[in-house]
């Protein structure tokens, strides 16, 4: 062995710590671990790929949703009718792919409403706290209690049944299990010594709910979107299923299961189509929501 | 006299999605009956996994990439899940960090401590009734008969932490595993814990393995010390050996920081600069070169060995061999 | 706990009265008139039903009226089905619904719970993966598609069930089925969850430091703290099949509460649908309580400290 071996090594020391690993950031991490969830990414697809047919699926077809055709009423699937025709010879596929368009704006309505509400609504609760949040949190003990079922059903039966009524009666409710997450949220962030810092050095309100916690409570909320929304679809198909939907000749996945229902023993496709792409809308919703979950919960994180 | 328990060039590695985790990489050492032994290191340099390895209680993500760990005989890396559950609490036992967690909170002290009584003593209800009050008045908890009946909730940490001592004794085991037991308890509850250990080890005989990153408890309990660093030994030997002849820069460093009754005060606490290395990429040569003062040329390049410097006394640094200048041998006992 | 329960209550007694008096509001600003063919009855005729069923008199009066009759568990008549009394026609009922209800929950608990602690003990292999993907579908499937399905291929197509009405047990298989999928998805993986994060907890370590076979920790120690909180989402679950009895009950032709609602609101039957609202919440509300009450009695962490823990 040599002798120089032997010999200290110059270096200043601060600048010698080496980061061998790459430092992954939490939303990059989170990328990762989506990406690499086999079930996730087929939510995605099929999510992106039933939004592509129910905005541009019309134009595939030459047919639209509403002109009546009694020349060719209760088709089978065919090269002009590819999902066949309904009892007033409306082709199905133009309706089918309208009413998936119909029923993602109103789950994308009602949801984007429980998002503002419930942001708003728990975000001032968990912040003030105090005699603020006690008498907010009376009010979402009351609504909390009151099946959402039931409120839904009577809003409907009161407003006309249309896009914005039906997103307006699913977010009277839908709102609050979002306020109690954002709630929840900022209660936790609040006390931190981030928030405590910005505070100190005179940070208004707006501004720390904005840029401190708001961010820090996206995780939470986007989990809560993507159950929110196929619990949106299905409500809505509930409700029109059950007669309060959409009046003809607007049509939306629900009415469209509805119809089919009337003639399923003669022509079981025209149950078929809208019943399998509701089944595939909230499979894709469902799917992507339990990647995002395990992707986003910092609890899973291991 | 033959050691109870040896560990041989064990490898213990995690997966994760990032690549293996060399948690553990190599240890060796050997635990006598009746004697305490403290493995001592920062949090990640592989202690709790060492001593879940023994107990083979490690995660399913871990596994024992090699080694063996010989028990009277048996070689425990060897062992089915049955023969080892037999093992279990009855040679070996062990106690956990936090007393808060490590007691199922839906079933009485009761029938948490009575479950080990009647799998290993084979006692029936009644006996394992009495002795389980024998137990709890043994870990100094007063009105046992009472105890018995009250779920975990109702009990204070350093309680709790008693009735894991009387858990772990109800086999009458030959070695105690006891991980990092006062780490989540009040400071005057970490002594009297320390005490009860160390009382109940000399009644009962068994030997004391006891994992801390407190040096302090180590120089009032332990016999012999080993010092971990990046899943590797760096120093190994008496109390004595360890603390007034420190060989090892970084066993030198966790003296340092700690607080010291002479201390003057404009002297401050030195703590150890940098962080450990990252055991996905474990470095090839010596784990502590960055945080090193002494660093030389060589500690980059290859590992240093770990060699007697005296029958109890072993210590993995370049520092003493004998091309290296011998300028720090003076630092230990300068320093008082 | 009798803090705890009281408090329950009265916010019970509270929202129950916010519901009644606002779905008796709603329903009688509803626009028309409750009275079919209403054009075609002479005033007189008319006049005279109005006053039968008290619709002339000041609504204020109309709403005294009938929260009288609630406490005398009267609801009313039914406009649809010439002036049936509404209780009794829940009475009537409510059985059917209470069978299929509750056959499907115990179906869903039973092939849930089991899925879930298979899944939950086999984390990755096949069986985790079969009962993830079914509880995956499970909770995608729409009851009313599945319903479907159910009564023309299972009923119609090949005739092993009866594919609607009531009258046998065999009558009540489909319609439980249909209901407990929902079940079967919502349980199995709240129970996988719930088992995979107590076999993670420090006292699983301290069960097995003591020498316990793996299926004594399991059970012993795992499937307790794992289903003690599972308890807590038999109140959701609850309502989950009450909302599905509606549809279901339509589909299969069962003669029961949900059928029933849907029939009313479909024909306006206003004071039916007042009526129908009103046990439907009293009933989800009354099983959400004593699911949380079952909770607390059984988690001695609450039972013995009277506190909610954590």
């Amino acid at each position: 062995m040599e002798k120089e071996s032997f010999q200290p090594i110059q270096r200043n020391f601060l600048s010698y710590q080496r980061l061998e690993r790459k430092q992954v950031g939490f939303w990059q991490d989170a990328w990762y671990r989506f990406r690499s969830n086999k079930g996730a990414l087929l939510g995605a697809i099929f999510i992106i790929c039933i939004m592509f047919f129910a905005f541009f699926g019309s134009s595939f077809s030459q047919y639209d949703y509403y002109s009546q055709n009694l020349l060719e009423v209760d088709q089978g699937d065919s090269a002009q009718h590819y999902f066949g025709t309904d009892s007033l010879g409306r082709d199905l596929w133009a309706r089918t792919w309208y009413g998936a368009k119909i029923s993602l704006l109103i789950a994308f309505l009602a949801v984007a409403l429980d998002v503002l509400i419930g942001v708003t609504f728990g975000g001032i609760s968990g912040y003030f706290g105090g005699r603020v949040d006690d008498t907010m949190q009376r009010v979402i003990e009351i609504l909390y209690s009151i099946p959402n079922l039931i409120v839904i059903i009577l809003m409907l039966m009161w407003l006309e049944p249309g896009i914005i009524p039906i997103a307006v009666a699913l977010s009277i409710t839908g709102w609050v299990p979002m306020a109690r997450i954002v709630r929840a949220q900022v209660l936790k962030l609040k006390s931190q010594e981030f928030v405590l810092a910005a505070r100190s050095l005179g940070a208004s309100h707006r501004r720390i709910f904005i840029r401190h916690l708001l961010p820090n409570t996206v995780g939470p909320i986007i989990i809560s979107v993507s159950f929110s929304i196929p619990s949106a679809i299905f409500f809505e198909a509930f409700l029109s299923f059950i007669g309060l939907g959409l009046r003809p000749p607007q049509a939306s996945l629900g009415v469209l299961v509805n119809e089919g229902y009337r003639y399923l023993q003669l022509y079981p496709h025209q149950l078929l189509w809208p019943a399998l792409l509701i089944s595939l809308i909230m499979l894709g919703f469902n799917l992507m929501g339990d990647g995002l979950r395990d992707a986003l919960d910092p609890k899973m994180k291991r | 006299m033959t050691p109870l328990l040896t560990v041989n060039n064990l490898h213990v590695s995690f997966h994760s999605y990032q690549g293996e985790i060399q948690a553990v990489r190599g240890i060796h050492f050997a635990v006598k009956p009746g004697e305490t032994l403290a493995i001592v290191g920062e949090s990640g340099c592989g202690k709790s996994v060492t001593a879940q390895t023994i107990m083979r209680l490690l995660p399913s993500t871990a596994k024992i990439v090699q080694g063996e760990i010989r028990y009277e005989q048996q070689d425990l890396t060897q062992l089915t899940e049955v023969k080892m559950e037999s093992i279990r609490g009855s040679q070996i036992a062990m106690i956990f960090q936090d007393p808060m967690t490590s007691l199922n909170p839906t079933m009485t002290i009761g029938q948490q401590l009575m479950e080990g009584l009647r799998k290993h003593l084979h006692l029936n209800k009644r006996l394992a009734k009495k002795r389980a009050e024998e137990l709890l008045s043994l870990v100094g908890i007063s009105n046992p008969h009472l105890r018995l009946k009250q779920y975990p909730h109702q009990l204070s940490g350093g309680m709790r932490q008693r009735v894991m001592i009387a858990i772990a004794l109800a086999g009458d085991p030959k070695l105690l595993i006891a991980d990092e037991p006062t780490t989540a308890l009040d400071v005057t509850i970490q002594a009297q814990i320390m005490e009860l250990l160390k009382s109940i080890q000399e009644k009962m005989g068994m030997a004391l393995l006891l994992i801390t990153h407190d040096l302090g408890i180590v120089a009032e309990v332990a016999d012999r010390v080993m010092v971990m660093y990046a899943g590797k030994i760096v120093e190994h030997g008496t109390v004595d050996e360890l603390f007034q002849h420190t060989k090892h820069p970084y066993t030198w460093g966790l003296l340092r920081s700690l607080p010291q009754l002479k201390q003057s005060r404009e002297e401050s606490l030195v703590a150890i600069p940098g962080s450990p290395p990252d055991l996905l990429h474990p470095p090839k040569a010596c784990p502590y070169v960055n945080r090193c003062l002494q660093a030389m040329v060589i500690c980059d390049q290859t590992p240093p060995e770990l060699t007697a410097c005296s029958s109890t006394h072993q210590v993995a640094c370049w520092l003493e061999h004998p091309m290296a200048s011998k300028e720090h041998e003076n630092r230990a006992g300068g320093d008082e | 706990m009798t803090f705890y329960i009281l408090r329950r209550l009265i916010l019970m007694m509270v929202t129950l009265l916010l519901i009644i008096t606002a779905t008796f509001f709603l329903v009688h600003s509803l626009p028309g008139t409750p009275l079919k063919n209403e054009e075609k009855l002479p005033p007189e005729i008319r006049d005279q039903i109005l006053h039968e069923y008290g619709l002339d008199q000041p609504l204020y009066v109309q709403y005294f009226r009938f929260m009288g009759g609630l406490f005398k568990a009267d609801l009313g008549k039914s406009l649809m089905y010439d002036g049936r009394d509404i209780s009794q026609m829940l009475k009537e009922r409510f059985f059917a619904s209470a069978f299929i209800g509750f056959q499907g929950i115990l179906i869903g608990l039973i092939i849930g719970g089991g899925l879930g602690i298979l899944s939950a003990l086999y984390q990755g292999r096949w069986i985790d993966n079969f009962a993830t993907s079914t509880s995956v579908l499970g909770v995608s499937i729409p009851s009313f598609v599945l319903a479907g399905l159910l009564s023309f291929w299972v009923g119609v197509k090949w005739g092993i069930l009866p594919p609607a009405l009531w009258g046998s047990y065999a009558h009540t298989i489909m319609p439980s089925l249909s209901l407990s999928v929902a079940v079967i998805a919502q349980f199995s993986r709240y129970v996988r969850t719930e088992l995979v994060e107590v076999l993670n907890q420090d006292y699983i370590k301290t069960a097995r430091a003591k020498g316990l076979s793996k299926a004594a920790v399991i059970w012993r120690h795992g499937l307790r703290n794992a289903l003690i909180p599972a308890v807590t989402v038999l109140g959701p679950l609850t309502v989950n099949i009450l909302t599905g009895s509606l549809v279901v009950e339509k589909i299969f032709g069962v003669p029961g509460m949900g059928a029933l609602f849907v029939d009313s609101i479909i024909n306006n039957d206003y004071t039916a649908v007042l009526g129908t609202t009103i046990f439907y919440s009293l009933l989800i509300m009354i099983s959400v309580l004593l699911i949380d009450i079952l909770y607390g009695w059984i988690d001695p962490r609450i039972r013995v400290a009277g506190r909610r823990g954590e």
